[in-house]
């Protein structure tokens, strides 16, 4: 800086007097292009993490697809896996709080990522080996999940499965108690009620003379309004009675629409039901909807039948239980209708 | 000095030369300036990018491994279909001297994600430098005994400022490490 100074204020000579001005120049040059490379820096480190979070994000994206796949595999290899056409196109959505395929490619998760899934067959060699050209293994499968996003970005895993699981025999269910005449397709129980309350619709069934588990309900319904409330099933000891057993909650969105269609409302903490007693099935909505204005939002069809006296003889229907957040409100009972519904017990 | 040097010749030029000196100084001045502003930024932007995924990877790395090996989800302290639930897990791993199984929580409180194993304190998972915006639980059943956990989580940055925001999502079958 002291000659720096020294040429600004001297101008005893003519070379001393430029030379201040270059040097101020360079000086600045410098600095200029140093400062632009470390911010230049900065600006690739954003943009490589950046890229990144999406690759993490896409990643995920086909680790699901691969677990669904697995999860349609535990589920059943016969009914789930056996009959996909190899090669073709699916895709891994939630329905009716379970996985299933459909055909074709996602439409954007979280605005961008599109995904598929392909199958392909497996063939082995003599010492059952993988490999190319070999004899067709019917009981694996090679799943290739693809998420692609942007200008062509793609990440692409791939898997095998197996059907090992036909080779345990876990625990089954069956059918138990059942009403499946109810076909109509209408709306009986306003059910969930938009701000007015009406409370919940409810089905009570009688036990064998057996002491059952109950596992899962079925019920026959669809979805009406566009944004519906999240549903769970409670078992009862009567509409208003003691809360025996609480199913895991269905996403509204995820359940379907086109017609009534049996879906499964499952009880990971069994209940027990006794011999020769009346047990009630009440529908539920997140938020509840017997409380007015609470945001429940519907409404689905629940299929019944209506004949001049009771269709099922086991139990009656009801409506409007527990309505105006009244926890004590048995509601209406409707002695024309039941709805459909199936029991699932442990066998 | 210089400056107070009686020569005519010179005097006018010293003046010139100091605003020309000062002009130019000013304008390299707000040059630089504006590069070091743009550095800290592009910083700050980059640091919010790398909290939000390494916590985002970690928090879902942990939950996951955590669901994949418990062997089933305690229902009464769990929260499902809820955008800040939580989840109760009963595990084999780990568990208490004299006791067979253990039991693992995670919920979200004030914008960190919380742990607590049995037998130990809660630990936050998640730094003070990211919120948790949401931590959404859904429950699915394959079967019977075939329950699946679908995990959205998503991480925001905690300054208003940087926003950088990750959304993850992911589903883990409960296979009690098989």
């Amino acid at each position: 800086m002291r000659n720096f100074q020294f040429s600004i204020f001297n101008f005893q000579t003519e070379r001393k007097k430029g030379f201040g001005l270059v040097e101020i120049v360079v000086a600045i040059g410098i600095i200029s292009v140093s400062l632009f490379a470390l911010l230049q820096t900065e600006i690739a480190a954003i943009k490589l993490l950046r890229g990144e979070k999406e690759n993490l994000e896409a990643i995920l994206l086909a680790e699901e697809s691969l677990e669904a796949v697995r999860s349609l595999r535990d589920e059943s290899w016969a009914s789930n896996i056996a009959n996909v056409s190899d090669g073709t196109s699916y895709y891994p959505i939630v329905e009716n709080g379970k996985w299933k395929l459909s055909a074709g490619t996602s439409s954007a998760i979280n605005g961008k990522y599109q995904r598929s899934v392909v199958f392909q067959p497996v063939t082995r060699n003599a010492s059952d080996q993988i490999v190319a050209g070999g004899i067709l293994d019917p009981d694996t499968k090679k799943i290739v999940a693809t998420v692609a996003w942007g200008n062509g970005n793609t990440k692409i895993l791939t898997a095998y499965i197996t059907n090992f699981l036909t080779s345990i025999s876990p625990a089954t269910e069956e059918k138990t108690f059942f009403f499946e005449n109810g076909a109509t397709d209408g709306d009986l129980s306003n059910f969930p009620s938009d701000n007015s309350g009406n409370g919940d619709p409810t089905q009570s069934f009688t036990t064998s003379t057996a002491t059952t588990t109950m596992t899962r309900a079925d019920l026959s319904i669809k979805k009406v309004g566009t944004n519906l409330s999240d549903l769970y099933l409670e078992v009862r000891v009567n509409p208003t009675g003691q809360i025996l057993g609480t199913s895991t909650i269905l996403t509204g969105s995820a359940i379907s629409t086109s017609t009534l269609s049996w879906v499964s409302f499952r009880f990971p903490d069994f209940v027990t039901l006794v011999p020769n007693t009346n047990y009630t099935l009440r529908l539920r909505s997140i938020p509840s909807s017997t409380d007015a204005w609470s945001g429940s939002a519907g409404p689905i069809h629940w299929g019944y039948q209506q004949t001049a006296s009771s269709p099922y003889a086991g139990g009656s229907a009801r409506r409007y239980v527990g309505r105006l957040s009244n926890p004590d409100d048995t509601g209406q009972l409707l002695d024309q209708y039941d709805f459909s519904f199936r029991i699932f017990t442990l066998q | 000095m210089n400056i107070f040097q009686k020569k005519e010749s010179q005097r006018g030029t010293t003046i010139l030369e100091i605003v020309v000196y000062t002009a130019l100084f000013g304008i390299i001045a707000i040059i630089i300036s504006n590069f070091l502003i743009q550095i800290v930024g592009a910083y700050n932007i980059s640091r919010a990018e790398r909290e939000v995924l390494s916590n985002g990877r970690l928090l879902l790395e942990t939950v996951t491994k955590s669901l994949a090996e418990s062997e089933e989800i305690y229902t009464p302290t769990s929260a499902f279909n809820k955008d800040l639930g939580q989840i109760s897990l009963i595990t084999k791993t780990s568990v208490q001297p004299e006791h067979t199984t253990a039991f693992i929580d995670f919920w979200v409180d004030n914008g960190r994600l919380w742990m607590r194993k049995e037998g130990a304190s809660p630990t936050p998972l998640s730094a003070s430098s990211v919120r948790v915006g949401k931590f959404r639980l859904e429950r699915l059943s394959q079967g019977l005994g075939r329950d699946a956990v679908r995990l959205t989580l998503q991480v925001n940055f905690a300054q208003q400022k940087f926003s950088s925001t990750i959304t993850l999502n992911a589903t883990t079958a409960l296979r009690g490490n098989y």
